[in-house]
């Protein structure tokens, strides 16, 4: 082949490449935004919310079963709309505190000042604590009852999860 | 958007219409090498031989993935390929005694990635070597720092008799290890205050090695990272506005810092001379057109310098053309897509720091590569992953890719 029939054989080739790449570009677009879909669909939200490691109640409606609302691995408590167990009107921070799951056990950390309300039982969490079934949670004016059972699956640092 | 109109089973979940991409791609490379191989008058015949090497490979792995890792990304998978294909192509075209040896580097990355997709979810306790890697990660740097060799102006190679190889890119991986390690079990600032001084320790050996693509590359690996192991704006903003003093700094601590940005303002100040390779690199992207001149019909190769590392992007553009270019962007976006889906799937926040740590490496390597190759921002002499020539740089862009398939394999709910 000369290099003039070369050059005319290679110029036609490019379009039939530009149509090949924008087949796959398309097919493999197609094919993640598919698989996103049903895995949202199949499986519930990806990543917003993950697996319900606990159940938690503002003590003073806890008998109601409504009130109890689902704690996922590290919700964050407070007065703000994207906090995942969110208290409105008992004085909470915006991100007043942070519950959390480590090889199993649940822990909540301090997310306000040292000068603000936060108790395990009446006892004042500096940093973080563990936290057990039955125990309440004291955030500014709220009293939040947690059900969280032991040894919990997944959450931070789980090797079982 | 679509509308599902029944909750989908579990065999609606099959990856769909994977078997065309594998058609098209096999056409592809068949194609490309056929051509190639009539370029110099005789038949080629290395040429056919080396694309059916190819295929096989491509058709080895899409059987390894359907049957035997179906928890595996295929989508990941089918698009490295694509990429590494393309990439291929171009060596070939342009020199075939480096596409062999980059065959080399893309088979022994193929081989780790599936080590690590084996190995990896057996191994539990890789976070708690963040000690070991950082030791090991200053030590490789330090090796390029003291006893490095010199190359396109950076002292980031290190030689051992024949071998040489850049210690920066498996510190990268190193660095997404720790990064995870230390963020997975650490949120409080004050705990995560070594980790800081490490990344920042790692960032002034590079400097001193004058390897600004690596620095920007771990810098911007480690906000991300920051910000997704803590959550904290403040902090994140706090280590953003650090490293942005630190560059302040360089730049005029520096002069090959100012003379890389000089040419980035206006290379046409000296086309023959600091300016030459981005002017060269824009006159190949725009005589390319959109559909390219043709495989084989380019002349970059004459004219522009590091062709088939740092502007490999610029070839591909003049000889594909400016939409296949377009495409090559686009496949990346798919993969981290795909990435950061598998991180929001990860069970534990180890994984998910790793994968996106992983995925994030390679977007902001693509980013830097393209981003300097159209003068979007200066040139740093970061390779393109998958497609540049360079075995460091594929190995390592096969590694993060091992990780996020073995991290699809560990929370993968169901077959695929």
């Amino acid at each position: 082949m000369t290099a003039l029939q070369y050059e005319l054989f290679a110029g036609v080739m490019r379009f039939v490449f530009v149509p090949l790449f924008l087949f796959m570009l398309i097919r493999c677009a197609k094919n993640a935004w598919l698989e996103y879909r049903y895995e949202k669909e199949y499986f519930g939200d990806v990543g917003t919310r993950g697996e319900v490691m606990g159940y938690g109640a503002l003590l003073d409606e806890w008998q109601d079963d409504d009130a109890w609302r689902p704690l996922y691995d590290d919700a964050d408590i407070g007065s703000a709309s994207d906090c995942s167990f969110r208290v409105k009107g008992h004085g909470l921070r915006a991100k007043h505190a942070r519950i959390y799951f480590e090889r199993g056990r649940a822990y909540v950390q301090r997310l306000c000042l040292n000068d603000d309300i936060l108790l395990v039982n009446g006892t004042r969490v500096a940093d973080k604590m563990q936290i057990f079934e039955g125990d309440v949670l004291t955030c500014a004016e709220a009293k939040i009852i947690l059900s969280i059972p032991n040894n919990v699956k997944g959450g931070r640092n789980d090797e079982t999860a | 958007m679509m509308k599902l109109r029944k909750k989908p089973t579990a065999s609606n979940l099959q990856s769909p219409m994977t078997n065309g991409i594998v058609f098209s791609l096999t056409l592809f490379v068949l194609c490309s090498f056929c051509l190639l191989s009539m370029k110099n008058g005789a038949v080629d015949y290395a040429a056919l031989i080396f694309s059916l090497i190819l295929v096989g490979m491509v058709l080895f792995q899409y059987i390894l993935f359907r049957f035997a890792f179906v928890r595996a990304d295929l989508q990941i998978m089918l698009i490295v390929n694509i990429l590494s294909m393309l990439g291929m192509v171009v060596q070939y075209r342009l020199d075939p005694a480096t596409a062999y040896r980059q065959f080399i580097f893309y088979a022994a990355g193929i081989v780790l990635m599936i080590l690590i997709m084996i190995i990896l979810p057996k191994m539990k306790k890789l976070r708690s070597l963040d000690l070991f890697f950082a030791c090991a990660a200053i030590a490789l740097l330090c090796l390029a720092t003291f006893f490095g060799t010199e190359s396109g102006g950076s002292r980031n190679w290190f030689s051992i008799g024949s071998f040489t190889f850049q210690p920066s890119e498996p510190v990268k991986v190193l660095l997404v290890l720790i990064l995870a390690g230390e963020l997975s079990k650490n949120r409080n600032i004050r705990k995560i205050i070594p980790t800081g001084i490490f990344v920042g320790i790692s960032m002034i050996l590079l400097v001193l090695q004058k390897d600004l693509g690596a620095t920007l590359l771990y810098f911007g690996a480690a906000l991300i990272m920051l910000y997704l192991g803590t959550g904290n704006i403040p902090i994140t903003l706090a280590a953003f506005g650090a490293g942005a003093g630190g560059a302040v700094v360089s730049y005029h601590l520096f002069y090959h810092v100012r003379t890389r940005v000089a040419v980035w303002r206006d290379p046409w100040a000296d086309p023959l001379g600091s300016g030459y390779q981005i002017v060269q690199s824009l006159i190949a992207i725009a005589s390319g057109g959109l559909f390219g001149m043709g495989l084989g019909n380019g002349v970059a190769k004459g004219l522009l310098p590091q062709y088939d590392t740092d502007f490999v992007f610029a070839v591909i553009c003049e000889e594909f053309g400016q939409i296949i270019g377009v495409c090559v962007l686009l496949f990346y976006f798919v993969l981290v897509f795909r990435g950061c889906i598998i991180a929001l799937r990860a069970k534990t926040r180890f994984e998910a720091l790793l994968c996106v740590g992983s995925v994030a490496m390679l977007a902001l390597q693509t980013i830097t590569n393209i981003g300097g190759v159209i003068r979007f921002i200066p040139l740093t002499g970061v390779t393109l992953p998958f497609i540049s020539y360079g075995g460091s740089s594929m190995i390592t862009s096969m590694i993060f890719i091992g990780i996020v398939q073995a991290i699809s394999i560990a929370n993968g709910g169901r077959r695929r």
